[in-house]
């Protein structure tokens, strides 16, 4: 499936020494993955056509949720508002609800907790409505994960306009292939 | 208008309600869980993440919210309230009473029947980004219908 860096806009490359975490993941519902890793952190905004009176590099988040919105889902205007207002945990809903598995990486890299936890991540999958190109997608993001302690899988279904959501906690090296084995199971059983 | 002070932290139990407020020595959720478990070593708490330990403080029959605003946008505040499997009807009342202290909020994550497995942990979540306040009169609402544990409260 095709990769793309959403930061620069052009074919994702791992870094050849694949020392660079993945930052945030986002599988569009034809499969293609729009991806970014840590080797932008700390860059400056302007590189990327942004001005910002308050912040002059890219350090978190919503910093490379608004360089992301610069370049996709133009028509979206939930995602566009959240990215310039920086409400980061609207603009994270937003994608799940746009059909959009999401992978984000909310490691604490700092201090005494990097110690303890290591690196933790969370898939936000639309259960309901995720296609088979995004079943086969998130199967390459794999090796991307797997060095991660903890993964936060959570399953979103839409009920009466509401999201719910199951959550469970796997290790990166399991998460992908126990959700993808719960959603296999359950296909042969229906 | 004076800006109401949230917690950053809050523990409700049976007995007291724990409130620990933003200070600017602590910097994340593990440093305001350390000032609550040394008042609660009987806890025996495993977990070394904000999340993880916030479970497992719930499975001892607690409530927590957790005020999880990003500090670049803290004008949009989020929050996550996690809910213990058996609460007592004074919990739930107490718990009731935060959705007056959480109407600035614009996000919040509800938290609702923690299992433990050998996997780790699981649970269930309700989400909202809009309305906070009517969202959480909902879930308890309904609380009892997804939870048989739970009294149905009178209004």
């Amino acid at each position: 499936m095709k990769k793309i860096d959403f930061m620069t806009n052009q074919e994702y490359v791992m870094p050849s020494d694949n020392n660079q975490d993945l930052k945030m993941a986002i599988i569009l519902p034809d499969g293609t993955i729009l991806m970014t890793d840590k080797s932008h952190d700390d860059e400056p905004f302007g590189n990327y056509g942004i001005t910002d009176s308050e912040r002059r590099f890219i350090t978190v988040h919503v910093d490379y949720a608004r360089v992301l919105a610069k370049h996709f889902f133009l028509d979206n205007d939930i995602i566009q508002e959240a990215a310039k207002t920086e409400n980061l945990y609207t603009f994270l809903m937003e994608i799940v609800h746009s059909g959009c598995i999401l992978f984000n990486n909310n490691t604490t890299y700092t201090g005494p907790m990097f110690i303890l936890h290591q690196k933790h991540g969370q898939l936000l999958i639309p259960d309901d409505v995720v296609t088979e190109e995004q079943l086969a997608s998130l199967q390459e993001l794999e090796p991307f994960i797997q060095s991660f302690r903890s993964i936060e899988v959570k399953k979103f279904h839409i009920l009466n306009g509401k999201d719910e959501a199951e959550t469970i906690y796997s290790s990166g090296e399991d998460a992908i292939s126990t959700y993808l084995g719960e959603k296999y199971g359950r296909k042969k059983i229906t | 208008m004076e800006e109401r002070k949230l917690p950053k932290l809050l523990v409700l139990s049976d007995q007291q309600a724990d409130s620990f407020y933003p200070q600017k020595a602590l910097q994340n959720h593990m440093d305001y869980w350390d000032l609550y478990l040394q008042n609660h070593p009987e806890l025996k708490i495993q977990s070394t993440s904000k999340v993880g330990v916030a479970l497992e403080v719930a499975y001892h029959n607690r409530a927590i919210f957790m005020d999880i605003s990003a500090k670049e946008a803290d004008h949009f505040k989020s929050g996550l309230l996690i809910l213990p499997n058996l609460p007592s009807l004074k919990l739930q009342q107490d718990i009731a009473l935060l959705e007056d202290i959480l109407q600035d909020f614009s996000f919040l994550e509800i938290v609702y029947n923690i299992r433990q497995n050998n996997q780790g942990w699981t649970y269930q979540s309700k989400i909202s980004c809009s309305n906070i306040p009517s969202f959480i009169g909902e879930f308890l609402e309904d609380w009892s219908t997804v939870n048989p544990s739970v009294l149905k409260m009178k209004k």
